[in-house]
């Protein structure tokens, strides 16, 4: 069976010589125009005027368009509150889309979008969180609180209390294919081929501009380079654009964005500043936990109001916390409108109470490890396997989160034990003390941090799936599902569903680009859901197939459907033994219908998030990781020595690429909480916006030693054969690289280093001073 | 907010027209507008009524006032005609909203504004006033600003208005034009529904009928008037519990009392039986305690608004020994001034 087995990506090859298509790739006709948006200098700002002559009179402009021109809608929002593609006479950040030209050549129109003059009415900007409290420039009116239990009082038994404040930068996505699009006008709508997570609500905005129905828009979607949630919503702007000039122009359109616009232009993750208070009893059970959510969303709302409700949710990590409080502050500022990435908020909300716990531990003068495995949730005792009816008994209770879903699949005990074990933990944290002892410049640090991440879209809705799957008369079989490839293999994966249900090698599958018109109404592939709903949907569709195929070979061959087997290229059926092509054309001959969709909708989950209460998870994805690293007490400069991980995929559908994830996602974490830095000047400028600049990790800053392991037990939920979700839960894996810095600077000093994120080596400069006693 | 049509009415017969073709009537916006942006609401056509001439007076019908649909809030407030002889709605109309918001928000407007229950305002949750038949997600939820009268198994919102609450109080009556230009009047009881299993039905207004005034009887000479409003902060918020009374006292005796809830009430809350129990009375302690008891009889409150039950007793006897004379007269409670 394909499933379970280790196999590389399905564009691997076209991937590393080239050949694989991306929108820019595609060849256009010869009279195809390209788009550039002329962009805001000002944070915050009226347009007194906009004289524009220069631009128009520019070599090669075509059109140029401003929000007056906009036929319908003037809007790109995900979210309900609009979001102008182009501003209307307000600018709220540096590198607002002002105006749009359409020119004979990309060139020619980033040139042209430069030549506007445009006459400003400075408004006053709010950039910082301490000037959106000031001005309550909340969305939603103030902010939203969760909790459970009673935190006055959970303090009040507490005999060890810290308290502190966190900063945690914001990141960008840096996908290495940019944001494109490229629209192709037809007799009557527009066929649009962009990169793009969310194919349908690209569909739907371009609708709303061109004032037509959805089924007159037609979006495909073969791959992306790299998404990471950057490419959930921020495409809808270039789509949008390409559409409306294509209308005006009658012309193919097509627009990328240069890196330096795409940077200045897009929204990225949220930077956080969060305010913590938590307290222990003797033992160092969290008896009451306190937290404060800081949140720059940007100009507009975006998705920043889940994305901070996921920070909410995960203010619990991994711990049960009898009494907490969470009160988020969604902040509107003048900056890029930060938007969904890879952990959507989870990774903020779970960092900040890793810090406070290692902050506890440091006041208690306790072993972080120690403290964190002492609050864990519950684990079920001996429950290895998956959970059949009327094994949970009376005694065991599941721990239950401060938003009210029980915590049932625990496993972080045992994944902590095993780790510890085989990265040989308690040996390193002596020879990382030995070592801090000897040497008084280079100081190292070691740090085993737990993931729970919780899988499911927060809003329920959106936890649905639909799947197209033919098998041809030659018994080739064609799919189509509402899942985007950006590279993490959901292809390879959801290929190898179909292959297993039918029994027949992966070639015999061939997966088409994503298009709006073959599966409706989908979801944006996020929340790490794309196998999960897709793999599910597939299945669905193919079972539905089967049980045709299965039924005409025992009415051929006399024996029970029940007992027709598809395996190793054929269809067995008794004696009978006939290759899966053979009954393919068989079937259609006796005019048997080879073709079926697929649903599926997420089980079990229902969400009030008015209320902060219910099952908005179907399932928790767990992960832990040990780091090492080590510290320049001089400069601040550190490495990444070893890192050793062990991640639940669940029962993987393919272990070579759930690794791949995880390496990268680990990576992708560490690149945030260490290098990654981005900087606005007091004018609310971007300062790093292009690779001079702000800095990803490259291939020397991966740890030399990489130790990358599954836990390979079935999810105990009924998920695509018993796998588990693995996009977004190792990024979180990164957190223990933060805390090994921390860990690291806290041997320079008695006193607590307060390390802000990202660790770049001024923060680990300034926290080795705290460390050593300077305020 | 989804693109719509937007055509101001010249007068009431194209207005009419216009909603009766499924125009949705926009004046002050100030409710509209924020359900639009949420697309709680997406009407495909908005038709304005402002410019229409004739609706923004406050005139003299005959002993008692008529208001005009488009009187502003503050315009209303502020008049002093309202101010002397009708204090309890001046108070109640300043208890609403923030001042820029009065100064758009009108009379007809603030009759026919929608609920603030959270889960009507969240596209993602069930809700019956809504979407008819998809359940409500608010029952088991965030309660606070619930209602706890006048509910039914479909929808648990209270009607949030402020204005509405001290017109019951006054007995006020609304005039419509209807859809064939006749013009009938009937009084809040009539004009609004109780939500039972249509929640999305709230009030008795037929298609194409437009509210025209607000029809104030006479001011009672000598009575007090008193509107009292609990909240969450102090400004900017819906009530919690708002009581509005207006008491004659003759002999020391109630004469009359005409009592009106807010934030507890599916509508503006009026209950005959608890003002007939209180008429011919002597002021007590516990005639007031009956009277809430009265009031509360059908009550149904879950964890998070059991405590409306105390809080409106509470209110309805503070209130009521203000008014009587009980306890002396504080912000809020006023002796009605009727021109000679």
């Amino acid at each position: 069976m394909s499933v379970g087995t280790r196999k590389e990506h399905d564009s691997a090859h076209l991937h590393v010589t080239g050949a694989a298509r991306y929108v820019d790739d595609i060849p256009c006709p010869a009279n195809t125009l390209h788009l550039a948006f002329g962009l805001s200098s000002e944070a915050h700002a009226g347009i007194t005027a906009l004289d524009l002559e220069a631009v128009r009179a520019a070599p090669g402009v075509v059109a140029v368009l401003t929000a007056a021109d906009m036929p319908f809608a003037n809007n790109a929002s995900p979210a309900p509150e609009p979001e102008p593609v182009l501003a209307e006479g307000v600018v709220h950040y540096v590198g607002q889309p002002i105006f749009l030209v359409a020119a004979t050549s990309h060139l020619a129109a980033r040139k042209a979008a430069r030549l506007a003059k445009v006459d400003y009415e400075p408004r006053p900007a709010i950039l910082t969180v301490e000037q959106a409290l000031a001005a309550k420039s909340h969305f939603e009116g103030g902010p939203v609180i969760w909790g459970r239990g009673d935190v006055a009082a959970g303090f009040a038994q507490a005999v060890h209390r810290v308290e502190g404040s966190f900063d945690i930068g914001g990141q960008e996505h840096f996908y290495l294919e940019g944001q494109a699009a490229l629209a192709l006008p037809e007799d009557q709508g527009m066929v649009i081929r962009c990169s793009s997570q969310h194919p349908t609500e690209v569909q739907h905005k371009v609708a709303d501009a061109l004032g037509c129905a959805m089924h007159d828009v037609r979006v495909e979607m073969r791959r992306m380079g790299g998404g990471f949630g950057g490419k959930e919503s921020q495409g809808n702007p270039l789509a949008i654009a390409c559409a409306v000039a294509a209308r005006a122009t009658g012309r193919p359109c097509k627009m990328r964005y240069d890196r330096d616009d795409d940077m200045m232009i897009t929204g990225k993750r949220h930077d956080f500043r969060v305010r913590y208070r938590i307290g222990a009893d003797a033992e160092g059970r969290i008896v009451a936990a306190e937290f404060t959510h800081l949140v720059r969303c940007g100009w507009s709302p975006d998705l920043s109001l889940p994305v901070c409700d996921r920070a909410m949710l995960h203010a619990d990590s991994a711990y049960d916390l009898p009494n907490i409080r969470i009160e988020s502050h969604r902040l509107r500022t003048n900056s890029q409108s930060a938007t969904a990435f890879r952990g959507f908020g989870g990774p903020q909300g779970m960092i900040a109470t890793e810090v406070a716990l290692d902050h506890l531990a440091h006041a208690m003068g306790r072993d972080p490890l120690e403290l964190r495995q002492r609050n864990f949730y519950a684990e079920r005792p001996g429950a290895a396997c998956p959970r059949t009816p009327g094994d949970i008994s009376g005694i065991w209770k599941a721990g239950e989160t401060h938003y009210g879903q029980p915590v049932e699949d625990f496993i972080l005990g045992g994944i902590t034990e095993k780790l510890a074990q085989s990265a040989d933990f308690a040996a390193r944290r002596a020879k990382v003390a030995a070592w801090n002892d000897a040497n008084a410049t280079l100081k190292r640090g070691l740090s085993l941090t737990p993931v729970k991440f919780g899988i499911s879209f927060t809003l329920t809705q959106l936890n649905q799936a639909g799947a197209l799957v033919h098998v041809y008369s030659d018994g080739s079989i064609q799919l189509n599902h509402g899942g985007t490839e950006m590279g993490q293999g959901l292809h390879r994966k959801v290929c190898q569903v179909a292959a297993s249900i039918f029994g027949v090698r992966d070639e015999e599958v061939r997966i088409t680009a994503t298009a709006t018109d073959k599966v409706p109404n989908t979801s944006a592939t996020a929340a790490s859901s794309g196998a999960d709903l897709n793999g599910m949907a597939v299945k669905a569709a193919c079972e539905t197939i089967k049980a045709r195929l299965a039924a005409f070979m025992a009415e051929s061959t006399g024996c029970a459907p029940g007992e027709v087997r598809f395996e190793a290229g054929e269809v067995r059926a008794g004696e009978t033994a006939l290759p899966f092509a053979t009954v393919a054309r068989q079937a259609h001959a006796a005019r048997i219908s080879l073709s079926s969709t697929g649903f599926y909708a997420t089980p079990r989950i229902s969400w009030d998030r008015i209320k902060g209460q219910g099952r908005p998870f179907f399932y928790f994805a767990y992960g832990a990781a040990v780091t090492e690293v080590v510290i320049d007490t001089l400069t601040g400069e550190n490495r990444i020595l070893r890192t050793d991980i062990l991640h639940d995929a669940g029962k993987s559908l393919n272990p070579a690429i759930d690794i791949g994830q995880i390496e990268g996602g680990y990576i992708q974490g560490a690149g945030w909480l260490t290098t990654e830095e981005l900087v606005w000047d007091a004018a609310g400028r971007l300062r790093t916006h292009a690779p001079s600049t702000y800095k990803i990790p490259a291939c020397s800053d991966r740890p030399r030693i990489f130790n990358v392991a599954l836990w390979d037990e079935p999810n105990r939920e009924e998920t695509i054969y018993r796998s588990k979700a693995v996009g977004e839960p190792p990024f979180m894996l990164a957190i223990s690289a933060f805390l090994a810095l921390e860990d690291a600077c806290r041997a320079c000093g008695p006193d607590w280093p307060a390390l802000r994120a990202p660790a770049t080596p001024e923060a680990v400069l300034d926290a080795v001073r705290r460390a050593r006693g300077a305020a | 907010m989804k693109p719509f049509d937007y055509q101001r009415a010249r007068d009431l017969e194209t207005a009419a027209e216009a909603a009766q073709a499924g125009g949705r009537i926009i004046a002050g916006g100030t409710n509209l507008l924020d359900l639009m942006k949420l697309q709680v609401m997406t009407p495909e056509r908005l038709v304005d009524i402002t410019r229409i001439p004739g609706l923004d007076r406050i005139e003299s019908d005959g002993p008692g006032l008529r208001i005009g649909a488009l009187v502003r809030n503050s315009d209303l407030s502020a008049d002093m005609r309202i101010r002397t002889g009708y204090p309890v709605l001046a108070r109640a109309l300043l208890a609403g909203a923030s001042g820029q918001i009065r100064n758009k928000a009108t009379t007809g407007g603030n009759l026919l504004q929608r609920t603030r229950c959270p889960y009507f305002y969240d596209p993602a949750m069930a809700c019956n006033k809504r979407e008819p038949g998809a359940g409500c997600a608010a029952i088991g939820g965030v309660s606070r600003m619930l209602a706890i009268l006048g509910t039914s198994e479909a929808c648990r919102a209270a009607h949030p208005s402020d204005m509405a609450v001290a017109l019951r109080a006054l007995e006020a009556e609304v005039e419509t034009r209807r859809a064939d230009g006749a013009t009938r009047r009937l009084g809040l009881d009539a004009l609004y529904r109780l939500p039972g299993e249509r929640p999305d039905l709230e009030t008795t207004l037929e298609p194409g009928e437009i509210i025209t005034a607000v029809l104030l009887p006479a001011p009672l000479p000598g009575a007090t008037q008193s509107y009292r409003k609990i909240r969450d902060r102090a400004s900017y918020a819906f009530a919690l519990v708002s009581v509005a009374a207006v008491v004659r006292m003759e002999d020391a005796r109630i004469a009359t009392a005409s009592l009106a809830f807010g934030g507890i009430g599916a509508r503006p809350w009026k209950d005959p039986e608890v003002d007939a129990m209180l008429s011919g009375q002597s002021p007590s302690a516990e005639l007031f305690v009956r009277a809430a008891d009265r009031l509360l009889a059908q009550a149904e409150t879950d964890e998070g608004n059991d405590f409306k039950r105390e809080m409106t007793r509470r209110a309805l006897i503070a209130v009521m020994r203000e008014a009587t004379g009980l306890a002396p007269a504080s912000t809020g409670t006023d002796k009605a001034e009727v021109p000679a």
